[in-house]
């Protein structure tokens, strides 16, 4: 009534360490370096995302005019996407939103929210949305 | 006679596979240094990204816009925005990989040019 298999002594399962590398070690060791490399990925891009997003804000509160804006935010976007590299610009779409809480936008106390969103086709992460939210200066 | 072939039967029974073991740690270590420079590459590169946007932004907020190595922009309505960019040599822990520049840019609206 003996299993055959484990009858078998762990002294005679002999393995090959080449294919016991090729078959165990390798997509361990590659999964574990794709994870690590996605995980700074999405880290930079968040990074990018929230910042920029930060700028525009800042550059949208800051306007003298509601009028005025929306035009200072894109430039400062339009800065940014101007120092990138071409084969980033192609790769990657920019999207920007603004949220205000009063209207007309640039009312005092008001808040404002900038959303950025960054798509990458090319990417594993393929999608980074950073928000930001100031209030609008009560003595402007 | 019969002794001689019977430690020499054992010594082969023992010894199995240790060169194909050995062989299999040249690519092991190749594919670890391989690794070890791709995540300190990315390691370095969000670092040094961290403290460049960081650099900025404590200049936007610091200094006044006559001083600092910074690009200025006009804002639309007033104000300036500071610019910045960087180029910096990665270290490098293995040959397996060229060695690489990583460009940073950064942006931040100047503080002191707001009224």
């Amino acid at each position: 009534m003996t299993n055959p298999v484990s009858a078998k002594s762990p002294s005679e399962s002999k393995g090959s360490a080449i294919s016991e590398f090729l078959i165990f070690t390798l997509p361990f060791v590659i999964v574990i370096l794709t994870l690590t490399l996605t995980v700074y990925q999405k880290s930079m891009a968040i990074n990018e995302a929230k910042n920029l997003s930060r700028q525009t804000l800042r550059a949208y509160i800051t306007s003298p005019s509601n009028e005025l804006a929306e035009a200072r935010a894109y430039q400062v976007l339009d800065l940014y996407l101007g120092n990138l590299s071409i084969s980033d610009a192609n790769s990657r779409r920019f999207k920007m939103y603004f949220e205000c809480s009063n209207n007309p936008c640039l009312t005092a106390g008001g808040s404002v929210t900038s959303r950025i969103e960054i798509s990458n086709q090319s990417a594993w992460v393929s999608k980074v949305i950073g928000s930001s939210t100031e209030y609008v200066d009560l003595w402007r | 006679m019969k002794s001689y072939q019977w430690v020499v039967n054992r010594i082969r029974a023992q010894s199995e596979g240790n060169v194909e073991s050995s062989l299999t740690l040249l690519p092991m270590v190749g594919i670890f240094l391989l690794c070890l420079q791709l995540i300190f590459m990315q390691m370095s590169r969000s670092t040094q990204a961290y403290l460049f946007q960081g650099g900025i932004g404590t200049a936007a907020i610091k200094t006044s816009s006559t001083i600092g190595d910074f690009s200025r922009v006009k804002l639309i309505g007033g104000g300036i925005i500071i610019i910045a960019e960087q180029e910096t040599k990665q270290p490098a822990f293995s040959n397996f990989l060229n060695k690489s520049d990583s460009y940073s840019f950064g942006l931040a609206i100047d503080e002191s040019s707001i009224s």
